[in-house]
């Protein structure tokens, strides 16, 4: 435990049932860090955010906050606020009472009450709407509340699980702005939840992806989308999903390539211990470009759907001579292409994913 | 053709046929009502196949239990359903002729057939004109039933019977506290329950001694004090008392294994006249519409004969005189119950008889159960139940009609105008617009009419109107002045309606505060995530409501017994005094709260128990978050969530606590001196008890309406206002 880690998971086991909900996690969140846990339905992610809270007990491992074990402690004395996913306001408390609740519990001074709630609703704009209840409320200002509830108590860690999944999809892009500035006007230490990539991708310091409890891959962001350890990790982030083609690793004397059907893909020479190895190559779809000089032709793709979102297109198709599989390329959207079409396509990327195609595990040997 | 009007013609279709049904009797066909069982009434029905063999007339023998004997008989004939001949009481008499139900007996019991009868029964089936309204059928009353095995020579008096000492067994057993049974040693020392014109009897020198001779018998040990009917029998049957009072009822039911004899009451020692009990004589009752058929008559001649004596007698103690001169087939406790008949004073048959039960047993209570043999304290409990005999009759109030009709105008005009006030905007258009759906509901309307609206109206109309059942008199708001000023006395006198309202609010709040406790504490049990048998436990605490009240309210009654029931042995064990429960206005309360929120709890609990899956999990989960303690939890998130759905359900069951009839009437019976009745039971007894006077009981129902009806208004107000 370093100094500055403000929360530590330490071999954590859940079960429920006997069934392993959380196998062996460990986890350090830095001072002061955001860090996001996205997953699956089902891969323990609330599981973990709550047994973080205290709401869930943990079948064996520890979790340490500031120093301390805190694992047989109530959630009431672990100095952490959550944001539920449903917002869990009181309902018959009005807006000012639900933000005064726990400070009342914790027998604040009301003048300091007043001024923790004067900040929270200005920097939240919750101000008009102090004395409303909260069935008087839209989606959003609920979840404002709910973030307002969190913000006064000025806790050493902020939970939040799936705060933003209903909401619609205009809100949750502005509130997740909002979010993140708040993280960094506070300066708590934030762990979050969610099943959405963007989300994951776009708030976190440190993202950590969970896979039928147990974490798959953590790190930064985008060390995940370039790195991925692993083609679940490949496929889970990045929209559109990853292409992942299945191909063969050719040795010739003009060098090495993959073979995708008749396709041929050139590598670098370092996959040169692949020889003769099939493996499953990711390309992402901006990978996939139009040939042209500085994309030579890699192969040809027949048209089956155009997707125009008016800042960029997505092409879907399938690739001719490799079994018909299905791709999808991001072209720019200046390009017209029609149903039934075909179009060479080249490939503009450093280098391609390559994975194990039995284990799914990274095949990088770049170090 | 238009759905309302079919629903219409069905409707009148459905009560045409049901008035078909009131046919008249065939000829030959007689009805014969009867509320025997056992012996009895296999000796009757013997009878009855006889005679249908002789004569070839068909007769329907009905046995109506008894309790509900008297008014199924009176609503059944009125609406010409009922019998054409019934076995009854003659105390009834009187108030079955003055109804006009009766038929005259002449024909059945003709003038020359008097001395074929004992005395007594001939003498109170005709009335002083000499006219025959019965047939003398059997003799019912009391006398002493001794125990062979403990008392081999029949004392001479009732003092030296009481005087033998035996090891935990009483002397003798007698339901102490009734007024039937302490009416022999009322009428030894020369009293009588009603005197003439109808005045209260139980007053002076023998109303006294007799009280005072009975406070010794209990007070000395050798009479169980409080023991009602059950009690004595169960005694006796377990050899734990020498002799009881009973009659030929109780004697049929005895166990083989108890060697007992009957023996007319000894005398007391030092009193100058006989204690002579109450003779009730049964007869039979030829009803109004069969005044024209001589088939019953016959029929009726035919069951009194004394041929058909020789079948009865060996079940009943028949009141043909010539039976009893030669005795030898017949049982020897029907030849003592015999015997202690002919030696018994007929019940009176005036209506005003009825209303001196209630306060001559409240003077015995109180003599019985005073803490000292103050003779001062005796003429103190006789002079209040001469007081509220007094009270209790009707007023002779009489009103102009118009002042009544005024008073019912203003009603409702007001009523007029909280409706129009209430009325929304497009009410009548909205209304016209939904007629057609209206057809739909309109069995439902008119059963909900007639089964709620008209009888409510007719409860109101009837409480403008004073006097005893058969003479009702038009008294306007009389009734309502009379209960609003306590009938001239103390506005919170003993009986005053603000008395029994403060009473009543008392106990409503106390019940309802229980059972919400209660049931909220169980409820939040129950709902623990963790618990086991979950299932178990609540099918259990569910119990207490799925048993019928009643049974539930005598179980408690019983419990509640000084000297036999549970509650005091449990006391006993943990070596405190046993208490009287029902000699006190607070321990007799108490054990009707007891018995009500153990009726009443399991409500609350499974209101509360659907009102607490309702609670959002992850609203307590923020509350754990926020620092929150369990019970803080509780108090400031659970329960205020709870509250939209306690509310209701508190109003509720605060209706039903204010108009808890079966336990107050039934655990208490409002002792001590009604000071234990709520408004409701007070309601009863005026109805029922003090000279039937149902225009009064009916103002105090309209009242009770009115209370509730704004008490239900006012909290809705309040929810709303709080919502």
């Amino acid at each position: 435990m370093t100094a500055s880690s403000c929360c530590e998971v330490r071999n954590l086991v859940k079960a429920f049932d006997r069934t392993n909900v959380l196998s062996n996690v460990n986890l350090t969140m830095l001072s002061g860090t955001f860090t996001v846990l996205v997953g699956a339905s089902g891969c323990g992610k609330s599981t973990l955010l709550r047994t973080v809270s205290g709401l869930e007990s943990p079948t064996s491992g520890s979790i340490w906050m500031g120093g301390r074990d805190v694992t047989a402690l109530p959630p009431k004395d672990r100095d952490i606020a959550m944001v539920f996913q449903s917002y869990a306001l009181y309902p018959h408390l009005s807006v000012r009472e639900n933000l005064a609740f726990g400070l009342r519990l914790r027998r604040t001074m009301d003048a300091e009450i007043n001024i923790r709630i004067a900040e929270a609703s200005a920097m939240l704009g919750l101000a008009e709407l102090l004395d409303r209840l909260p069935r008087q409320l839209s989606g959003g200002q609920r979840q404002r509340v709910a973030m307002g509830r969190a913000i006064v108590r000025r806790p050493h860690m902020f939970l939040f699980d799936e705060p933003l999944s209903n909401l619609d999809a205009a809100l949750r892009a502005e509130v997740r702005v909002d979010i993140r500035k708040l993280h960094d006007r506070m300066g708590g230490t934030t762990l979050y939840v969610t099943h959405d990539q963007v989300e994951a991708m776009t708030l976190a310091d440190t993202l950590c992806l969970l896979r039928g409890g147990t974490i798959e891959q953590i790190g930064p962001p985008l060390a995940l989308f370039d790195q991925p350890v692993s083609r679940y990790v490949a496929e889970f982030l990045g929209s559109p999903k990853i292409n992942c083609l299945d191909g063969l690793v050719v040795h010739s004397p003009s060098g090495s390539h993959i073979a995708i059907g008749k396709n041929t893909l050139a590598i670098p020479n370092r996959y040169g211990q692949l020889v003769e190895q099939a493996v499953t190559v990711g390309l992402r779809p901006h990978h996939l470009v139009p040939a042209s000089f500085d994309a030579p032709q890699f192969g040809t793709i027949l048209v089956t759907f155009y997707e125009a979102l008016g800042f960029e297109s997505y092409v879907h198709g399938t690739l001719e001579g490799a079994d018909d599989t299905t791709v999808v390329m991001r072209i720019d959207p200046g390009h017209r292409i029609a149903r039934g079409e075909s179009l060479a396509v080249g490939i503009r990327a450093e280098h391609p994913l390559l994975f194990d195609p039995k284990t799914g595990r990274s095949l990088d040997a770049r170090p | 053709m238009k759905p309302w009007l079919i629903a219409f013609l069905t409707f009148a279709v459905a009560i045409g046929l049901v008035a078909s049904d009131c046919k008249t009797a065939p000829k030959n066909h007689i009805v014969l009502w009867h509320a025997y069982r056992g012996a009895e009434e296999q000796a009757l029905l013997e009878l009855t196949a006889r005679y249908e063999a002789q004569t070839g007339t068909t007769v329907e023998v009905l046995a109506v239990p008894f309790l509900a004997y008297a008014s199924k008989l009176s609503s059944a004939i009125e609406r010409e359903q009922g019998p054409d001949l019934f076995i009854d009481a003659h105390e009834r008499l009187g108030s079955y002729r003055d109804d006009g139900l009766l038929a005259r007996a002449d024909d059945a019991f003709p003038k020359s057939d008097i001395p074929r009868y004992d005395t007594i029964a001939s003498a109170v089936a005709r009335d002083e004109d000499g006219t025959a309204w019965g047939v003398p059928f059997a003799l019912k009353g009391v006398a002493l039933i001794v125990n062979t095995n403990l008392v081999k020579d029949v004392p001479d008096s009732i003092e030296a019977l009481v005087k033998q000492r035996y090891d935990r067994i009483y002397p003798l057993a007698y339901e102490a506290e009734s007024a039937y049974v302490h009416a022999p040693w009322l009428h030894a020392f020369g009293g009588t329950m009603l005197g003439p014109d109808d005045s209260y009897g139980f007053v002076g020198e023998p109303a006294r001694r007799s009280v005072a001779f009975a406070r010794r018998l209990v007070s000395s040990g050798a009479v169980p004090a409080g023991a009602d009917g059950a009690l004595v029998k169960q005694l006796f049957e377990s050899g734990k008392a020498a002799a009881i009072i009973g009659g030929p009822g109780v004697v049929s039911e005895l166990p083989l294994s108890v060697p007992y004899r009957v023996v007319p009451l000894p005398p007391l020692h030092e009193a100058s006249l006989r204690p002579e009990p109450f003779l009730t004589v049964e007869l039979l009752f030829l009803a109004q519409r069969s005044a024209t058929r001589p088939e019953v008559s016959a029929f009726a001649r035919f069951l009194a004969s004394d041929d058909s004596a020789k079948t009865r007698v060996r079940a009943q103690v028949v009141a043909n005189s010539s039976t009893w001169r030669n005795t030898d087939a017949i049982a020897p406790h029907l030849r003592a119950f015999h015997e202690a008949a002919l030696a018994s004073r007929p019940m009176s048959t005036r209506v005003a008889m009825r209303a001196t039960w209630e306060p001559v047993e409240q003077a015995i209570r109180a003599v019985l159960r005073a803490q000292s043999d103050d003779a001062a304290a005796i003429d103190a409990a006789l002079a209040e139940s001469a007081r509220r005999f007094e009270s209790a009759k009707p007023r002779a109030t009489s009103a102009s009609p118009a002042r009544g009709l005024t008073a019912l105008a203003a009603t409702l005009f007001v009523i007029a105008i909280i409706a129009y006030r209430n009325t929304k905007p497009r009410f009548w258009s909205g209304l016209r617009a939904s007629a057609g759906a209206y057809a739909y509901v309109m069995h439902a309307a008119i059963a909900v009419f007639l089964l709620v609206v008209l009888p409510l109206a007719a409860g109101a109309v009837t409480s403008f109107f004073s006097g005893s059942r058969n003479h009702m008199t038009y008294a306007g708001i009389g009734n309502y002045v009379d209960i609003l000023t306590a009938r001239g006395g103390p506005l919170l006198g003993y009986g005053s309606f603000y008395r029994t309202l403060l009473v009543t609010v008392g106990w409503t709040l106390i019940n309802v505060a229980c059972h919400v406790t209660i049931g909220l504490c169980l409820a939040v049990l129950l709902s623990r995530p963790l618990l086991r048998a979950k299932g178990i436990y609540r099918t259990l605490l569910i119990i207490p409501w799925a048993v019928p009240s009643y049974v539930t309210a005598l179980a408690y009654k019983g419990m509640f017994h000084q000297q036999f029931g549970a509650v005091n042995a449990l006391l006993r064990n943990f070596g405190a005094q046993p208490v009287s429960w029902f000699s006190q206005f607070s321990t007799a309360f108490a054990a009707n709260v007891a018995t009500n929120v153990w009726l009443g709890f399991p409500f609350m609990m499974v209101v509360m128990l659907g009102a607490l899956t309702n609670v959002p999990k992850d609203v307590l989960e923020a509350a754990d978050i926020d620092g929150a303690t369990p019970w803080q939890r509780f108090r400031h998130v659970t329960f205020p969530l709870l509250l939209p759905q306690l509310a209701p359900a508190v109003v509720l069951g605060a209706v039903w606590t204010f108009n808890m009839f079966n336990v107050v009437f039934l655990v208490s019976g409002g002792e001590p001196d009604n000071q234990t009745d709520i408004l409701v039971s007070e309601a009863y007894r005026w109805a029922f008890t003090r000279h039937a006077q149902y225009g009064y009981a009916a103002a105090y129902a309209v009242l009770i309406f009115g209370i509730l009806w704004l008490t239900s208004r006012f909290s809705r107000r309040w929810q709303r206002e709080g919502a």
